[in-house]
This record gives structure tokens, sequence and C-alpha cells, in this order.
């Protein structure tokens, strides 16, 4: 997945399955391998094609964080993200002249998934990443059996005991229970056409977000909400901290070093203390 | 000089009518065959149509198809740090 894996708790045996889970993710969701179920389904031309019951679940969770989010994330971003120049595995990414060409943007209210057949509009390009990392953290955490944790890239789920996580520009916070994840611009970027890049692809415009955040973390009953919630509150920029204390989401924002909490990380952090 | 003889008038019919049971029995071969082709195009139309599919349900693992029950915002307790961090959550 391009990410560092950390699995705290697992017995031997667990560990290895965690592994083999991870990979075998990789594998189907991979937008880089030619191989990948993702990229087969990318590439045919039929508008409806066979899936996997994993690549339908996963589709399926896609759909419904679009819906949450009122399409802010969203699963038919693929081409976007091509064509801002991350066609390749990040590692591998380097400066490209060439300017960003505009690509056309489908509306995933028109997937439908179900039965083991995915019908997409045509040309429709998925990328399922960002939801697959936290779903796959999050079934790695259930694998644990006991107490633990599992973190992909940051994204944290934990399974039954207190962790105590490091936020981003300093600071900790205990994830009591569920998971935390952080999106932001500091991590993945890359020069096309001569301006700077990066991978959270708004979809109102098509390009990369102008969020002035620069982390955004955001707390969740598992991985895959608190991932949904970050990328949300990133991509909303200024209305993010209210919108996530809308839906009763804790969140962390940072811009320019500057760190805002919203109401509910604060009110969060207050009963914590209340009830210690 | 000897006149060409001919067939006895009994033979022609038996010819003609065994002709007629060869013709009826080819019609007979052509429908059965064209009624087995139909047959067996119906059936590879029907089975390689993807809405043919069996109606089988999602088998994803348990655990997977758990996490997307439900709305995937909100919940997750958080309380202050009490001691150095385990981990780190950063952007990937």
């Amino acid at each position: 997945m391009g990410c560092e894996i950390v699995v705290a708790g697992a017995e031997p045996e667990r560990l290895a399955e965690i592994v083999h889970l991870f990979e075998h993710r990789d594998a189907t969701f991979s937008r880089f391998r030619a191989g990948s179920e993702l990229e087969r389904v990318n590439a045919a031309p039929e508008p409806i094609v066979r899936v996997s019951p994993t690549f339908a679940v996963a589709v399926s969770a896609a759909l419904d964080a679009a819906y949450t989010t009122g399409g802010l994330v969203d699963p038919t971003l693929g081409a976007a993200l091509r064509a801002a120049g991350y066609d390749a595995d990040f590692s591998a990414l380097a400066a490209d002249p060439r300017p960003v060409e505009p690509v056309t943007h489908h509306d995933w209210r028109e997937i439908r998934v179900g039965r083991g057949l995915l019908s997409r509009p045509p040309a429709t390009v998925l990328d399922l990443n960002g939801v697959v990392k936290a779903m796959t953290v999050d079934e790695a955490a259930r694998m644990l059996g006991g107490p633990g944790f599992v973190s992909a890239g940051g994204d944290i789920a934990t399974n039954g005991s207190p962790l105590i996580v490091a936020l981003p520009r300093g600071g900790a916070v205990t994830l009591c229970s569920g998971g935390i994840a952080t999106s932001g611009t500091a991590g993945r970027r890359w020069l096309r056409g001569g301006r700077l890049q990066h991978h959270l692809i708004d979809p109102r415009t098509g390009q990369p977000s102008t969020s002035r955040w620069t982390h955004v973390t955001a707390v969740g009953r598992n991985c895959l909400g608190a991932d949904v919630a970050a990328k949300a509150g990133f991509l909303l920029g200024d209305d993010g901290p209210g919108w996530l204390d809308d839906r009763g989401v804790a969140a962390h924002f940072v811009a320019d070093g500057a760190v805002i909490e919203n109401d509910c990380w604060l009110h969060s952090l207050e009963v914590a203390v209340a009830w210690a | 000089m000897s006149r060409p003889r001919l067939e006895p008038a009994a033979a022609l019919p038996s010819r003609i009518g065994s002709a007629r049971g060869r013709a009826a029995a080819a019609r007979r071969g052509l429908g059965m065959v064209a009624v087995a082709s139909f047959g067996l195009a119906l059936g590879l139309v029907r089975a390689s149509h993807p809405a043919a599919s069996p109606a089988a349900g999602l088998s994803a693992p348990p655990s997977l198809v758990a996490q997307i029950q439900g709305s995937p915002l909100g919940g997750g307790l958080i309380a202050p740090a009490s001691g150095p961090p385990a981990a780190a959550t950063s952007t990937s």
C-alpha cells in the first residue's frame, strides 16, 4: 500500500495472517499493478463487470462514504489523480513538465454494485485506496484477538486497549476506542506542469485541493470512519471544523503551524478528564 | 435387335417410397439438429449474460462487511495523553 504498517499485540501466527491480508488487499486494489482487480475493472470497456466479494464490499463502503460526505470523498477520482501525475507508485514519481490535462468527472451516484456485479459510467476510473487502507486496518485490528493496535501510514485502529497517539505538529492524545486518521498534503507531493500537486483531489474542481489545512486528524468508531471524516474535514477548508462538529466527530486541524481543535474534540477531552 | 427392358412397374413406387422415407428422415434429423442447436445457443447466451448469473449474495469476510454497516462517521473515544506516545498519526 506504499506505506509503513505497524502491528502491536499480535501473536506470530496472527501477525503472518495480517501481513497476508495487507498483501492481498494491495494486490487487489493497487492502481499500479497491471494484474490487480482494480486495474482490470478500470480497463474493462463493458458497462457491467464481475467483481469479487471483497471488491464489491470496498465499492459499497466507498459509495457509503461518498453519500455520507455529500460526495466529498469520491471513489471516481482515479482519472483526476492520473492527470495530476500520480500514475505510478509514489516512490517512483518524478517532476513532470507536462501540464495537467482536464479530465471528465463521473458521478459516483451512477455506480451500482451487488450480486457480484459492478456497473459504472463508461471510462470511470475508480480509486478505492483510501477506503481500502482504512478498512484493512480495521479488519487487521479485529484479527489481533487481544489488546493491541494496527497502523497503516498513520491511520490507526485500536483493539480494546487505550493507545497514546502522537499528533501532527506536536501533542498527543489517548485513543480509548475506535480509530484515528490524518489527511494532509505534507506526505505525498510532486511537481507536474511546474505546479505542486498532491493526492487529495477536490471533486468539486477535479484538481488537488487548495484547502488551507496541512493536516486534519479525526476520530471515528473505526479507522474507516476516521479516515472519511479527516478527508471531508480537509476538503471543506474553513467549514471543516463545524461540519464535523455537526456530525459528532472530534477533529484536530493544523494550518501554517496553528492548531485548531473543533468543539467535539475539546468536549471529548473535557468529559474524559471529568470521568478520570 | 432387342429393345431395352423396362423395369417392372411395381418397382417404381417402392423406389419413390424409399426416397420419400429418406427425405422424411432427413427432415426429422434436420429438425432435431435445429432444435438442439437452438437450445444450446439459448443456454450459452443465458449462461454468459451477466444478469443471468446465480443470485448469490455477497460472501465477503463477515469482519469486512461489519465495518461498513451503519454510519461511518462519529464514535471513537479520546482522552488526554498520560504518557509518551506509542504510535503516531500522520498523512500517508
